[in-house]
């Protein structure tokens, strides 16, 4: 017992070393993406694995960057973003999947989350729903620099963060099914254009913690569409690290 | 009662009693007739796509003396239209009285007669250290504590600027090497409640000690919220100030350097 307690904690849950973690943080849902994602750094070695939270860090332009599974909602996330920022973390991207909520889109196009509907409860813990959860101006530009230099579709828009999954694929199996219906003909109305579960939790937090946030996600997660989305998010980082070694000089 | 009265009255209980009804009349009167909208007193033509908003129309003069060819174009209870060039394409400058429910008529109707894009000058009341009086912001989004944004967006919906309008600012700051924070301003619906030494309450009490909101003020959060519902581009540039401030001739020139980026920058999708 006593040694249960001792060794995930004294490194936190993600159980991961502070030196070995970078300022750049690549954030999606999944563990059997983090290798995939970690594929496109230099010399990336696993550095820490312990329930949904597997970290690998590589070095991209000689900078220390890490990719960190969060697990699936906000509750993982917001532990995972907690301690990552306690380690040294400073620049926060998630890189998820999402389902499409608008017909003019298509399932590979691209959607860097400006914003997140805050249809979660994790960020109520943190500030109330009036408080906005927006993502960080440079690193959403950087985001949709990116995509538009791989020439992939892309758009900048809202995404709804939800808390359950089955409330958006089978509404009519919930007693509260009518406000979910309604809720998510509002979201569609005002322009949202994907659901996912993370990306609420992940902007309203980094504001608390003073660091920087952006996500990008995709629809449909063909093996295509995937490599799409890391290979973005990935030289969306090397442009943040770039115009971060601009602003040094 | 004439028949013309008769017709009236039937015609005002059809629009009142069948929304479907009324999207129709809306339609006739505003895209059809081309008559002017209800409050801003503007019809369709008679404003460019680009709009400068302030909220005191005693500014608006101020504003449009930035640009060419600049005049009159209706002035109506809190809201005075001036329309002019600028390199050659027209912008308009509108007030749009204190507060979400003015900001929110003013934005909507503007977007009825062809405005699509939107920057409001304002001021950035009771700053938080370390902005000073005179320095800018750029709100990312608005902290939603207002009433007006209610009746378009459930408050879980995020307040946003549009990023590559907030973006044209923030670069258009750097060009007149003004000092701007980018972060997020408080939109109340009471004036005193951020006056606090009248209203008597702690900083702790109110969302203005909330992490990264950097002031508050009483229009952005209603501009934002009508402007992203109707898929318009709106973005904000505040003053720091410890009172309600006129827009500055700096505050002015940035406004037009960002739009003249936004113009240059139109080929690119949104």
């Amino acid at each position: 017992m006593d040694a249960y307690l001792i060794k995930p904690r004294s490194q936190g849950l993600l159980a991961c070393p502070p030196q070995q973690i970078g300022r750049y943080i690549l954030l999606p849902g999944d563990p059997g993406r983090v290798p995939m994602i970690a594929g496109l750094l230099e010399d990336a070695v696993q550095v820490a694995e312990n329930r949904e939270f597997l970290t690998y860090t590589g070095k991209l332009l000689g900078e220390q960057v890490s990719v960190t599974s969060t697990g699936i909602g906000g509750p993982s996330t917001a532990i995972a973003i907690e301690e990552l920022v306690s380690i040294g973390a400073r620049v926060l991207i998630r890189v998820g999947t999402s389902g499409l909520m608008q017909s003019f889109m298509e399932s590979t196009d691209l959607i860097v989350t400006w914003g997140a509907v805050r249809d979660e409860h994790t960020s109520q813990c943190y500030a109330p729903l009036a408080y906005p959860a927006v993502a960080d101006l440079e690193v959403t530009l950087a985001l949709s620099a990116a995509a538009e230099s791989l020439g992939l579709r892309h758009f900048i828009g809202v995404s709804q963060s939800k808390d359950s999954f089955y409330a958006e694929h089978q509404p009519h199996r919930m007693p509260v099914k009518h406000q979910l219906q309604q809720n998510w003909f509002a979201w569609q109305k005002a322009g949202v254009l994907c659901s996912e579960m993370e990306a609420a939790t992940l902007f309203v937090l980094a504001r608390m913690l003073g660091v920087r946030a952006g996500g990008i996600m995709v629809a449909g997660p063909t093996s295509q569409s995937l490599q799409d989305l890391i290979t973005t998010a990935v030289c969306a980082v090397k442009i943040l690290i770039l115009a971060e070694k601009e602003r040094r000089q | 009662m004439s028949i013309m009265d008769a017709m009236t009255k039937t015609v005002y209980k059809w629009v009142v009693l069948y929304p479907g009804f009324r999207r129709f009349v809306n339609w006739a009167y505003s895209d059809l007739l081309k008559m002017p909208q209800y409050h801003i007193a503007l019809a369709p033509g008679q404003i460019g796509e680009y709009v400068l908003l302030v909220d005191d129309p005693a500014s608006v003069p101020i504003v449009a003396a930035k640009l060419d060819h600049a005049e009159e174009i209706a002035c109506h209870r809190e809201y005075r239209t001036f329309t002019g060039i600028l390199d050659g394409v027209r912008v308009s400058v509108t007030s749009t009285g204190l507060g979400g429910p003015p900001a929110a008529i003013a934005v909507h109707e503007l977007a009825a007669v062809g405005a699509s894009t939107y920057i409001f000058l304002g001021a950035g009341l009771s700053p938080k250290s370390p902005l000073k009086p005179g320095q800018f912001i750029i709100p990312v989004g608005a902290v939603r504590e207002e009433g007006t944004g209610l009746q378009y967006a459930p408050l879980a919906f995020p307040a946003l600027a549009d990023p590559r309008v907030a973006d044209a600012l923030r670069q258009a700051c750097q060009t007149h090497y003004s000092r701007v924070h980018i972060g997020l301003v408080r939109s109340v619906d009471a004036y005193l409640d951020f006056v606090r030494s009248e209203s008597g309450k702690s900083l702790e009490q109110t969302g203005e000690s909330l992490p990264g909101v950097l002031c508050s003020d009483l229009n952005t959060a209603a501009i934002l919220i009508v402007a992203s519902i109707l898929k318009k581009h709106a973005a904000a540039l505040l003053l720091a100030a410890d009172k309600d401030e006129k827009p500055t001739a700096e505050q002015i020139a940035i406004a037009l350097d960002a739009l003249r980026l936004i113009m240059a920058d139109r080929s690119k999708p949104y």
